[in-house]
């Protein structure tokens, strides 16, 4: 029986989303603007003393860069 | 007296008494200690005397006690009281305003001349002190004598009578009489003769009455030859395109679906410890899975409290029952154990988890890995559940997940598991009884295709007890992207025959390494969407061998209930009750959590 009731709490919480994009722009705020895969278009931050480049696949987790993606193969399939 | 050895070998021997030295080389030793001296004798002389004892003469002396009362002497102080005199000390001191004094001192302010002044030594000393005081003469103000103008008084009286006539009211009284008599007595007598009744005529009228055909019979007669009757009198389901629904299965049609006028359990219950099979009194069982919970839940109230003792967790770890309810068999561990004790009675419950619990937190501690080669999905699973003493079966895809790929920190057994069952849109699910896990994906069988897929379970409305239902509803998703991290493929899945415009969010899982695993995860995204219910139902827990009738209904089931419009849903969850009422009587009965799809089902 688990008896820390904090984990159980943030156990119950989703996991934040993990976004997969391309960086389009940066702005003058220090902010980039990211075209995600499926087509939407959302801001992010970069962390400290990381820099992304225009064109760039980045990963983005609660609106940072977390990461950067590679450019995987796609398939379009049908269910 | 303290011995001293002599030199040489001799020793020396000290005689107490005195020694008679025999003839030649011999020595006599007294080796014998001397007898106990005899006691001496006492001489006693026995004289006898005796004294005469009697009573003493009486010695009789009285003395005569006279009371009299004392004289009464009284003592009084008197003290004459009267009125003093009065004095009147009258001090009239005046009280007035005081004379404002007013009192200025101006300095003029200009610039001070300026003061030449050579240098002068002074020496220093000690200045003489100097007093200056300024006496202000203090005395009494005259007295001001300022009375007040405001003259009080107490306002006139004045008396404001409101006088009411208080009268009596006409007395009025109202009578109804109404005579009251004897009605006329009234009479009457009905005479029935009495005699043999008259013989009934027996006639023939016409050449006879034609019966009603008979009514053909209701179950399925198979036509001659190789034809198949087809009752197309039922409601006709319309289907897509140009399919046609043929009512050829027992639920196809409602009216066809044999019904009973009663329905008779016999509800058997039992529960055991385990492995020396000792028998755990209970008075409520209760039992749920979901597909959202790899584990099972158990919750027990015990008829016995003192059966709690024999549930106590020792060395070897939590205790292990067994519950059996209609011939279904459960084991759980027993983790927790409450107790309520309240004047005059004492209610003890415990809970637990099915044994599938052991892998997962507290029971199994948290590690880290790192795999470096290829691996099948099942692979990752199969080390996972090593050495642990569980089996899997493995009922959804599998595919090839490169080295590097798969790497964790900090997950229990159980959590790496759920971890690659997830990545194919699969769940976890516990065994009821055994050391077993099952993985399968989390739609079975995708909504748009349940009204052509035969279902696990037929729930006919008459044994339903209870049924409520609650809105569910999704956006109508028609396209997903389910993308690897590093490694993999990042592949649009879209249902067919949409145009892929509502997007659901986007699915990025490091071990969507195939194209293969990145279709099936993105079918259950999609299954998951457009309008639901969630439809909870109340049915008996019929015993497991009772053919034709739904048993135990387990998540991920397909059960599909019959009634005037046959419908199919997936079973989500399920609670099992068992219940002792205060008659004696056992009542087992099972809620299913059911998802009911209208968007892409019936």
């Amino acid at each position: 029986m688990r008896t820390n009731l904090w984990s159980d709490l943030v156990g119950l919480i989703p996991a934040a989303r993990y976004i997969k994009g391309n960086v389009i722009a940066e702005n003058a705020d220090g902010s980039y603007t990211v075209a995600t895969s499926d087509g939407a278009t959302i801001r992010a931050r970069a962390q400290s003393e990381q820099a992304w480049s225009v064109g760039m696949g980045v990963f983005i987790q609660e609106a940072r860069i977390v990461d950067s993606s590679p450019n995987l193969f796609g398939l379009t399939q049908f269910v | 007296m303290a011995y001293t050895p002599p030199p040489g070998n001799a020793v020396a021997l000290a005689f107490a008494g005195p020694y008679d030295a025999p003839h030649g080389r011999v020595v006599a030793l007294a080796m014998r200690d001397p007898g106990p001296p005899l006691p001496v004798v006492q001489r006693y002389v026995a004289a006898s005397s005796s004294l005469g004892w009697a009573m003493a003469p009486t010695t009789r002396r009285a003395a005569r006690v006279v009371l009299v009362r004392a004289p009464t002497r009284e003592r009084s102080t008197a003290a004459t009281w009267s009125s003093a005199e009065r004095r009147a000390t009258a001090l009239p001191i005046g009280w007035r305003v005081a004379d404002a004094v007013q009192r200025y001192a101006a300095f003029e302010w200009s610039t001070a001349p300026t003061t030449q002044m050579s240098r002068v030594a002074l020496p220093w000393s000690a200045v003489e002190r100097l007093t200056r005081g300024d006496a202000l003469a203090w005395g009494r103000p005259p007295a001001h004598v300022a009375a007040p103008s405001v003259s009080w008084r107490a306002p006139a009286l004045q008396t404001v009578r409101a006088a009411m006539p208080w009268t009596m009211p006409a007395q009025r009284i109202h009578a109804a009489a109404s005579p009251w008599s004897v009605p006329a007595q009234q009479r009457r007598r009905w005479v029935l003769p009495w005699s043999v009744a008259p013989r009934v005529p027996w006639r023939v009228r016409g050449p006879g009455v034609q019966p009603p055909e008979e009514p053909e019979p209701s179950h399925y007669i198979a036509p001659a030859g190789n034809r198949v009757r087809l009752n197309l009198t039922c409601p006709q389901l319309e289907l897509r395109g140009s399919q046609v629904a043929v009512p050829l299965g027992p639920a196809a049609c409602y009216f066809a679906w044999p019904k009973q006028r009663s329905y008779i359990v016999l509800n058997t219950a039992s529960v055991v410890r385990l492995p020396d099979r000792t028998p755990i009194a209970v008075q409520s069982i209760q039992i749920r899975a979901s597909v959202d919970d790899v584990v099972w839940s158990f919750s027990l109230q015990l008829a016995d409290p003192a059966h709690l003792a024999l549930l106590r967790a020792d060395a070897d770890g939590p205790k292990v029952i067994e519950i059996n309810l209609n011939g279904y068999v459960w084991t759980a561990l027993v983790e927790t154990r409450n107790q309520d004790r309240q004047f005059p009675g004492r209610a003890v419950s415990i809970a637990g988890r099915s044994q599938t619990a052991l892998l997962d937190a507290p029971f199994a501690p948290v590690r880290a890995k790192v795999q470096d080669a290829d691996r099948q999905a099942q692979q990752l699973v199969d080390e996972e559940l090593a050495l642990t003493g569980f089996v899997v079966q493995y009922d959804t895809l599998t595919w090839l997940v490169p080295g590097g790929v798969w790497h964790y920190d900090g997950k229990t057994p159980l959590d790496a598991v759920r971890t690659v069952a997830a990545a194919a849109g699969a769940v976890v699910q516990s065994h009821p009884w055994d050391k077993s896990i099952r993985i399968a994906p989390r739609y079975p069988v995708s909504p748009w295709a349940w009204t052509t897929t035969a279902p696990d379970r037929q729930i006919p409305d008459d044994i339903v007890l209870r049924d409520t239902m609650r809105t569910a509803s999704k956006p109508l998703y028609d396209y997903v992207l389910v993308s690897g991290e590093q490694v993999g493929v990042c592949d649009p899945i879209i249902r067919q025959g949409s145009a892929g415009e509502v997007r659901a969010p986007m699915v990025v899982d490091p071990l969507i390494t195939t194209h293969p695993v990145a279709l099936e995860r993105g079918r259950n995204v999609l299954s998951d969407r457009g309008q639901q219910d969630l439809v909870d139902i109340v049915i008996p827990l019929f015993p497991a061998s009772t053919p034709g009738q739904p048993g135990l209904v387990l998540p991920l089931h397909l059960v599909e209930v019959v009634e005037l419009q046959a419908w199919k849903a997936l079973a989500v969850a399920v609670e099992i009750h068992a219940q002792t009422t205060e008659s004696g009587a056992l009542v087992v009965d099972q809620t299913i959590t059911m998802e009911r799809h209208y968007s892409d089902a019936n």
